[in-house]
């Protein structure tokens, strides 16, 4: 059963080099239809019965595993299909401490040997693998589009939940795929998700950023609406943003329970992707714009369900439970689990005896004990640029440990160039390695056991930072508001001189 | 009933009989069901290692309140939940842990995808049902300490006795690799040809994904 007859006549008809631009192939079908269909329309390669399909993958990104499972493969005698649309990058266990380059026992596993030890096999066979000692390094939802390894209209898949990440340059991701199944045939299967497309409208306050536009829809439409869906980010909101605002929204799609969440292709797109490092280029890139104009969205296309989000007096938010749906806006107070809708009660009530909150205080000066600023979700430089700007001319609260650790080596090089790095040191955070580290700790980097950390990465589910540890999620600058606080604050407030 | 022999290497699911445990919750994350990156909870052992922060203090002692830990569900091989059960990260253990204390099938009005994806992977069956029903049989179970329900994947059935027969639905993709026991890969063996003429073709109309 096949359901992609349009994109086959497209190819080997005699255009050119076989290549069609989608739209007018679209065109022809007469059916409006959605950035997400278009993709997935593109990548079927046999159809299954009911909503399940076989796909072909553009770009398997392989975590720090990746290396041996590659070198399992092929001393089993396996053949890897299409290489050269595989890579890799140390993040998860790798260690943040900047002794991790001489000291290499730090990093846990293998990933500080295998990298470099595998690195002109992998080559050879076109794989890039990007170890501690790589330029490139970081965390793979910064490195891909980053790099140009990431790009409008593929489907890239791999591993790690927050791969919907990438959805931000336009291409569908996800994680969940076992490297294995993806090494050896090119391909996933999966269930196609419904369309569901949130359109932000009004405008955003001062210090209100994208990490606070998905946090607002999350906490109102609650943690499983994306169930089964996809995800497109629309309107006049998202279309002002950066691609890096992009990823932050795309990144925590999966908090939504979403299958992926995406942003479709436009201007800044295409300027933020031109001139990567591994982008088309000259008239490769003149022809995959051409196919990458055809992707959004049709006008006419159906939605399963279409919401619309008025960012218009949303504050910058923050979290007070276990679940990212918990959030309320600064100024707000801790609510009462009677304030929830009924099936909501005992939720509410279990993680407020897990966070420790009182319903009725403010959430705003609840004491802080450490501050994580880094993640897939946010730290990109903007972000870093943004946490610098709170804490430029100030210090760290006594007793608070915080940490800034940029998303990758480049990153880091141009926070380093600007002098954010000083910026932080100054004020007497810990700047450190890229790697995914805080955020969950398979590097061992934790929380310290039922300690309070105000955190701009994606997951405050229980334990999740380290045993009984707290995690209230809020976007950069209010993180590094509260490491000069010491307290959950109002980063408004702090910057308008209203806060010692 | 003469049982079906698996036809491939994967793990097989045809019908689970047994005890069904309500953990009546929505948004189960796979933070709660197995987390990583930290120490083992002193008190588990590799039968009890899901769902860990809420199923045991930090030293050690079982919470009484949590589900498992009470006499009558301790051999549950059913788990009946509400919204979004498995929430979160793609990690596989958040399914081989419950596997490993003899859950195998979970009940939820909703699953998290990547839950999701690793319970066809692994073989425990993800029944997507009505928050009613699962409530009822939730009333029944609670009612009725001790005793088993059926779940079968080849009539797509639960029976509860003294309720009426239950239907559910799930991906018939799903329900072929699991009552054939295929891997994903044997899946995927069998359209070897089709991938292949695909990714051809793709490569001449995609070039610029080939030049990284």
């Amino acid at each position: 059963m096949k359901r992609r007859d349009f994109i086959k006549t497209g190819i080997g008809a005699g255009v050119g080099c076989g290549f069609v631009p989608m739209q007018s192939l679209f065109a022809q079908q007469g059916v409006a239809k959605t950035l997400y269909d278009k993709i997935w329309e593109a990548h079927e390669v046999s159809f299954l019965g009911g909503i399940t399909s076989v796909l072909h993958v553009d770009r398997m990104m392989l975590p720090d595993s990746g290396p041996g499972s590659i070198r399992q493969l092929l001393d089993a005698g396996e053949t890897i299909k299409n290489p050269e649309l595989v890579w890799a990058v140390a993040d998860h266990q790798v260690s943040t401490s900047p002794e991790r380059y001489t000291n290499r026992s730090l990093n846990l596993g293998d990933v500080a040997n295998e990298f470099p030890e595998m690195k002109e096999e992998l080559a050879a066979m076109g794989i890039q693998a990007f170890g501690i000692d790589d330029p490139e390094q970081g965390i793979q939802h910064v490195v891909g589009p980053e790099t140009g390894l990431t790009l409008p209209g593929m489907l890239m898949v791999a591993g790690d939940s927050h791969t919907c990440t990438h959805g931000a340059v336009g291409c569908v991701s996800w994680g969940g795929e076992t490297a294995r199944n993806v090494l050896l045939t090119g391909t996933v299967i999966r269930e196609r998700a419904r369309n569901l497309r949130v359109n932000y409208t009004g405008t955003l306050g001062p210090w209100v950023r994208g990490k606070d536009m998905i946090l607002h829809t999350i906490g109102a439409l609650g943690a499983d609406a994306g169930n089964r869906c996809a995800v497109e980010y629309a309107g006049p909101l998202v279309r002002s943003l950066g691609i890096e605002g992009r990823m932050t929204i795309c990144n925590l799609s999966i908090e939504m329970g979403a299958a992926t969440g995406m942003v479709a292709p436009d201007d800044t797109t295409y300027e933020y992707v031109a001139n990567r490092e591994y982008a088309p280029r000259g008239e490769l890139w003149d022809q995959a714009l051409a196919y990458w104009r055809g992707l959004p969205t049709d006008d006419a296309a159906a939605f399963y369900r279409d919401e619309t989000i008025d960012m218009t007096n949303v504050e910058p938010q923050v979290t007070w439970g276990i679940s990212p749906e918990h959030v309320i806006g600064i100024s707000d107070r801790v609510p009462a689990p009677d304030d929830a809708p009924f099936e909501k009660r005992d939720a509410w009530r279990r993680a407020l005896e897990y966070t420790g909150l009182t319903p009725g205080d403010t959430i705003a000066d609840t004491p802080v004990d450490e501050v994580f600023i880094g993640s897939c979700a946010e730290s990109r430089i903007s972000d870093l640029r943004a946490a610098a700007e709170v804490v430029r001319g100030r210090r760290v609260a006594p007793n608070v440990l915080a940490w800034v650790i940029a998303g990758s080596q480049p990153v880091k090089r141009q926070a380093e160039a600007e002098g954010l790095d000083r910026i932080f040191t100054n004020a007497g955070f810990d700047w450190r390695e890229p790697g995914c580290s805080k955020c969950y700790g398979s590097n061992g980097d934790l929380v310290a056991q039922g300690k309070r950390c105000v955190s701009n990465s994606n997951r405050n589910y229980v334990g999740r930072q380290g045993i009984d540890a707290v995690t209230h999620l809020v976007s950069t600058p209010m993180a590094a508001a509260a490491a000069i606080a010491g307290r959950i604050v109002d980063v408004r407030r702090l910057m308008a001189g209203e806060i010692a | 009933m003469a049982e079906q022999a698996a036809l491939g290497s994967g793990p097989q699911f045809l019908r689970q009989e047994g005890i069904a445990a309500p953990l009546m919750m929505d948004n189960v994350d796979t933070d709660i069901i197995s987390p990583i990156g930290k120490p083992p909870n002193p008190g588990a052992t590799p039968e009890t290692r899901a769902f860990e922060p809420i199923r045991f203090f930090a030293d050690g002692r079982e919470k009484p309140d949590f589900i498992l830990n009470q006499e009558a569900f301790r051999r549950a091989s059913i788990i009946l939940a509400g919204k979004n059960f498995g929430t979160g990260s793609s990690r596989s253990v958040a399914v081989s842990r419950p596997l490993a204390g003899g859950i195998n099938v979970v009940i939820a009005e909703s699953f998290g995808p990547l839950f999701y994806d690793n319970s066809v992977r692994l073989g425990l069956l993800a029944v997507p049902l009505d928050g009613e029903t699962i409530e009822q049989i939730a009333q029944w179970s609670f009612a009725n300490p001790g005793q088993s329900i059926l779940v079968d994947l080849q009539r797509q059935v639960i029976e509860v006795p003294g309720m009426e027969t239950i239907e559910f639905r799930v991906e018939p993709r799903v329900r072929e690799k699991l009552l054939n026991g295929y891997s994903v890969r044997e899946e995927l063996s069998r359209l070897e040809g089709e991938i292949d003429e695909f990714a051809q073709a793709y490569r001449q109309g995609q070039p610029w994904i080939y030049q990284k």
